[in-house]
């Protein structure tokens, strides 16, 4: 089959999935409500639906469309720190930007228990500084190693200062931190969406458009360079545009990992490297894989709910340590 | 004239001065060949042509202008450039990278570029492998797709400009005989055509000897000695460049051209 109509394929099949996904995770919770209830509900609610439709307006869909914006944008954000690092274990959380956005958050939350806008804005300048410091660190030693080895140091100094923040926080907030610091959909509402829904569809336009300069980095950042590519602006571009895409979504929900590394390197064994068909399928596939590890979150221990941070963790690390197992032994890192 | 012109050129890498006071130029129309030891400068040369290293005295011009005035991207719609060892630690498929070749000119339509890759992969003889994941072809077939890269990108820029420049670090240095001689013909071709400008840096004095135009042997961060093949390639010039003496025989099948033969 032409290799195109198949990615095609691949792509409307990843979004019908999203869609069941969506559907069984709107009707699963603690308050189960008939998949084949909803489109009555929703549309032409009968007598005894009230609670069931305030549930599902107010409740239930602002966080599952909160875990497919999240998904989404930690997945292109991961499959591009991927190309740019020519590494497949590349990861935001890896290089310092969510943990730089977490400190930024967390001093918000502790100095005065702010809005959503405002620790958006300060998780964003908070994985800005610990990108842009990652890259004039990083910059220090050529290639990966560096970048990655600065990442590391930034990781380092966020999560010390997060345990200052959380020292000097109240109970209150120490809760509050707590929950957060474990990853979250349940803070989902359609203020915050207005704000985060556009703004990660434009990031990742921003980053999709690039297809072409990541396809060209996987196969080395010199012939990048051969085929036109000026490495130092694609770098900067790249790293600010995934601290604006991943800041706001961390401010949101907390850090959640292993969706940003774990989606773009399945769909890469599928569909292949090609950007332009994985950012896409990538942006899908974190959508499906957060609406439905918030689903197995919301009915694993009814009543209570596990925060969605753990079972992608529970699922990631594990994938996480077999893919480092059967890596080839390669030179550099 | 169009070239690709390295005046008194001189570079460092690392702090070590490795290219001292070098001048040669690529024209559209001739195979030049780049020889010497190891550690004699040949990539570091082919790197400061390629913009990718930053020269510190001399000039390198391209078409009349410094690299510097052209930027990255112009740079990339008038030469093409074909590393040693191109590996791809991700499941990019052959097509995709052949494709790359058409990144610096988005003008081209998709369908165009699909076309390109088909004709660049029947040309180095791998259209077979047109879906199959880069990563899975052996060393010489993965250095074959890249001279279709470099090939598509070489054709595009001749569209836009009249002609164009290739630079080739040992492109036959994984390759059996037959696709030896099948790339280097091609760029015999390419150079025939009078709109394109080879330059190639080959291990194999005979293969030089046998299809370029003209050579450049370097030295110690200097050109020991260029011109036509049977010009260099004098058992004098070879044993200060090599340090071991060659026999220099006429080439049975190539009537003018040299065939060296070490012990």
């Amino acid at each position: 089959m032409n290799p195109r109509r198949r990615q095609r394929a691949a792509l409307l099949l990843l979004g019908v999935m999203l869609l069941i996904a969506m559907a069984f995770s709107v009707a699963g919770g603690a308050f189960p409500i008939e998949a084949a209830d909803l489109p009555r509900v929703l549309l032409r609610p009968a007598e005894g639906d009230e609670l069931a439709r305030q549930l599902l307006l107010e409740v239930r869909l602002p966080r599952i469309v909160l875990g497919v914006i999240l998904g989404a944008g930690l997945a292109i954000a991961g499959a591009a720190m991927q190309a740019l690092f020519r590494n497949p274990l590349a990861d935001p959380a890896l290089i310092g930007i969510s943990s730089g956005a977490a400190v930024g958050a967390v001093a918000a939350i502790v100095v005065g228990g702010a809005g959503f806008l405002v620790v958006a804005a300060t998780a964003f300048m908070g994985s800005l500084a610990a990108t842009w410091s990652g890259y004039l660190l990083g910059r220090r030693t050529p290639g990966t190693a560096g970048l990655l080895l600065a990442g590391i140091a930034i990781n380092a100094v966020c999560f010390s200062l997060i345990g200052l923040f959380s020292f000097l926080a109240n109970d209150a907030q120490l809760r509050s931190l707590t929950f957060w610091n474990l990853g979250s959909l349940g803070q989902g509402n359609w203020f915050i969406l207005a704000w985060l829904g556009p703004w990660t569809l434009i990031l990742s336009w921003l980053v999709y458009r690039r297809w072409r300069a990541l396809n060209a980095l996987l196969i080395g950042e010199r012939e990048a360079w051969h085929l036109g590519f000026s490495l130092t602006g694609l770098r900067r571009e790249l790293i600010v545009l995934v601290a604006l895409l991943v800041g706001p979504l961390v401010a949101a929900t907390g850090i959640i990992g292993f969706v940003g590394l774990v989606v773009p390197h399945v769909l890469r064994l599928l569909l292949g490297a090609d950007h332009r068909w994985l950012l896409p399928a990538s942006a899908l596939g974190g959508a499906i894989a957060l609406v439905l590890a918030d689903w197995v979150a919301r009915i694993i221990m009814v009543p209570s709910e596990l925060p969605v941070g753990i079972v992608t963790s529970l699922i990631g690390a594990p994938f996480f340590l077999w893919l480092i197992g059967r890596r080839p032994r390669r030179r550099g890192v | 004239m169009p070239a690709l012109r390295v005046e008194a050129v001189e570079a460092r890498r690392g702090g070590r001065r490795v290219l001292r006071d070098v001048s040669c130029v690529v024209e559209p129309g001739r195979l030049t060949a780049v020889l010497g030891a190891n550690g004699a400068g040949k990539s570091t040369l082919l790197a400061v042509m390629a913009g990718e290293l930053a020269y510190q005295g001399g000039r390198v011009l391209l078409d009349g202008e410094t690299l510097g005035a052209h930027g990255g991207l112009e740079q990339a719609r008038r030469r093409a450039v074909l590393p040693q060892q191109v590996s791809s630690g991700f499941p990019l498929p052959v097509g995709a990278v052949v494709g790359m070749g058409a990144y610096p000119f988005p003008e081209m339509s998709q369908a165009r570029v699909d076309d390109e890759v088909q004709l660049a992969l029947h040309e180095v003889d791998l259209l077979e492998a047109l879906l199959l994941p880069y990563d899975a072809l052996s060393g010489g077939e993965q250095q074959r797709v890249q001279f279709a890269r470099v090939w598509l990108q070489i054709r595009a820029a001749i569209r836009r400009n009249g002609h164009a420049y290739l630079l080739m670090d040992e492109p036959v240095s994984n390759l059996d005989p037959r696709h030896q001689q099948g790339l280097l013909r091609i760029a015999r071709e390419m150079a025939e055509s009078g709109q394109v400008g080879v330059m190639v840096i080959l291990h194999d004095l005979n293969l030089a000897a046998r299809w370029c135009d003209s050579l450049v042997l370097l030295g110690g961060g200097e050109v020991l000695s260029a011109g036509e093949p049977a010009k260099v390639l004098t058992p004098d010039s070879l044993a200060l460049a090599y340090g071991v003496r060659p026999a220099v025989l006429p080439h049975p099948r190539a009537p003018g051209r040299p065939l060296v033969l070490f012990d």
